[in-house]
């Protein structure tokens, strides 16, 4: 793994000014998105907008536009002469992974949350003094969720980054039927081991018998059941992103024309 | 110095591209890369290049594999696809983007070959023709002093007068510590460009060999006449007359007429390959 630090500025430096345009019109789009979004959650009928607004349009700004982003990430795999063009570029397997891995979730969270502060503070004066209605301030806001909301981004861009790296053509429709179907596939896993397990709790195929609603688990173990399951899901996705970056790396290393 | 060991390769299962091929290529030449279509001649380029993997055997670009794609190597090997795109941006910015990341890059020599070209620096990269547009690719890519430069088919989409430019701009920017592949099928446009010529048929490298030696060997005679001549190893018919190759005992010296010599190749490699 090789890593130079004034060739990655030039990659870096290569990469922002071969796209500096779509930065341009990703920033301003994002922009208009917040603007969007704020005044479709203000509802007019009901002067207090709802406290989650903020946090739905953090939603929409930072796991949707990044997960469009992310997926654009290796635009350079597109055709066949851009590959052997970006295939031949000086510069290491890691220092290339890097660059993409950079731009997509720090860089991205970064100027996400920037558009999102700024976009929630002029949109919220704006549409109040339009439509006559209050937002929470910004101060106000949830901020353990949208800690959550940037959990779920990473655990997405991590997905979405190792689709990126093998898919080279229309890599935003293949990624999300790739994503659909193993999502699809996961969830019919899941519910076919459950149901091979507990088989003595249903019916039929998937209709609980009554011996399922007959026992009733204590309420003490069942709060310490969830905590181990919530912590054990963000333990699970804190192995595995690494896991995936990992992956793409070496889905980047072995990529060819 | 490239060395290609027991090279398998092939893009599906069924059609085998190189079986075992052998080939080593030392410094100081400008090679001729010929071969009928579909014989590998883009795919060896993009193979020493390591833009694709070999399903077996060893390439080594002096101490490199290509297939690591170091830093280093890369920055030795310029190679130009006979498919390129160039982004929408002005030749200057391109230049200051790519030329950091070759160490030997010579501006001066980038302007000086774009010059002799008639590149028109002054608009912006996708305004310019294919044929401007290869120029300009051809001027970076000679200007960045990589030792392993491979050409695909550098002279298809170029005027005639961008070839006499080409021929110029490669005899007089290559030096001795530099390996120049050519893949062309218009041989005749780069006769006189080729040191050494490289043959591929079948999988397999069929006739390696520098052009002086062909000189020595061979002899390529002009005839009016339908009639072979004795001891005629290969004879073609051409505009005004035929043109026959002949052992060369004496060690006469003619031109070596390089698509002749090619066909000949195809028709009777044996014999041909019984003379060297």
């Amino acid at each position: 793994m090789e890593f130079k630090l004034s060739r990655f500025i030039n990659l870096v430096r290569r990469d922002v000014l071969l796209s500096r345009k779509l930065i341009l019109f990703g920033v301003v789009a994002l922009f208009i998105l917040t603007g969007l979004l704020m005044w479709m959650v203000a509802d007019e009928d009901n002067p207090n907008v709802p406290e989650e607004a903020g946090e739905i349009v953090y939603v929409f700004l930072l796991i949707i536009g990044g997960f469009f982003f992310t997926s654009s990430a290796f635009k350079s795999y597109r055709s066949h002469p851009l590959r052997i063009q970006y295939l031949s570029l000086p510069a290491s397997h890691f220092e290339k992974f890097f660059s993409r891995w950079l731009y997509t979730l720090p860089f991205y969270a970064l100027v996400s949350f920037i558009i999102f502060c700024a976009g929630y503070f002029i949109f919220s004066s704006l549409i109040e003094n339009m439509f006559d209605v209050i937002f929470i301030s910004f101060a106000d806001l949830d901020f353990l969720n949208i800690g959550y909301i940037l959990f779920a981004y990473t655990v997405i861009h991590g997905v979405t980054l190792l689709l990126a790296s093998v898919i080279n053509q229309h890599p935003i429709p293949k990624i999300i039927i790739s994503g659909a179907v193993i999502t699809v596939f996961c969830f019919a896993l899941f519910s076919l081991i459950y149901r091979i397990i507990f088989w003595n709790y249903f019916d039929g195929l998937f209709s609980p018998s009554e011996e399922m609603t007959f026992y009733q688990l204590d309420s003490e173990f069942k709060l310490k059941m969830d905590d181990f399951i919530e912590n054990w899901a963000v333990i699970f996705c804190l192995l595995a992103m690494p896991f995936l970056w990992a992956i793409s790396y070496f889905k980047i290393k072995e990529k060819e024309a | 110095m490239i060395s290609i060991h027991n090279l398998h390769f092939s893009y599906d299962k069924k059609k085998k591209l190189f079986d075992g091929m052998d080939l080593q290529i030392e410094p100081g030449k400008i090679y001729g890369l010929l071969g009928k279509n579909g014989t590998g001649k883009s795919s060896l380029l993009k193979l020493l290049s390591g833009v694709i993997f070999p399903k077996l055997g060893s390439i080594r670009l002096n101490e490199y594999n290509p297939v690591d794609r170091k830093p280093a190597m890369l920055e030795d090997i310029f190679f130009l696809s006979e498919d390129y795109q160039l982004p929408d941006i002005s030749a200057s910015l391109y230049l200051s983007i790519y030329s950091v990341f070759y160490k030997s890059f010579d501006e001066a020599k980038f302007y000086s070959i774009t010059e002799i070209f008639e590149v028109p620096l002054g608009q912006g990269l996708d305004q310019l023709s294919f044929g401007q547009k290869k120029k300009f690719l051809i001027a970076f890519g000679l200007a960045t002093n990589a030792k392993y430069i491979l050409l695909d088919e550098p002279t298809n989409g170029l005027d005639i007068p961008s070839k006499s430019q080409f021929r110029k701009v490669m005899a007089s920017s290559f030096s001795e510590h530099q390996v120049v592949i050519i893949s062309t099928h218009q041989i005749r446009d780069l006769s006189q460009l080729i040191e050494s010529v490289i043959i591929i048929d079948d999988g397999k490298i069929i006739f390696r060999n520098d052009l002086i030696d062909v000189e020595n060997k061979l002899m390529f005679v002009r005839s009016l006449s339908n009639e072979r001549i004795q001891n005629s190893i290969y004879s073609e018919m051409v505009t005004g007359g035929y043109v026959h190759i002949l052992p060369n005992p004496e060690q006469e010296v003619t031109d070596v007429e390089l698509e002749i010599l090619f066909n000949a190749f195809m028709e009777n490699r044996d014999l041909i390959n019984s003379h060297f």
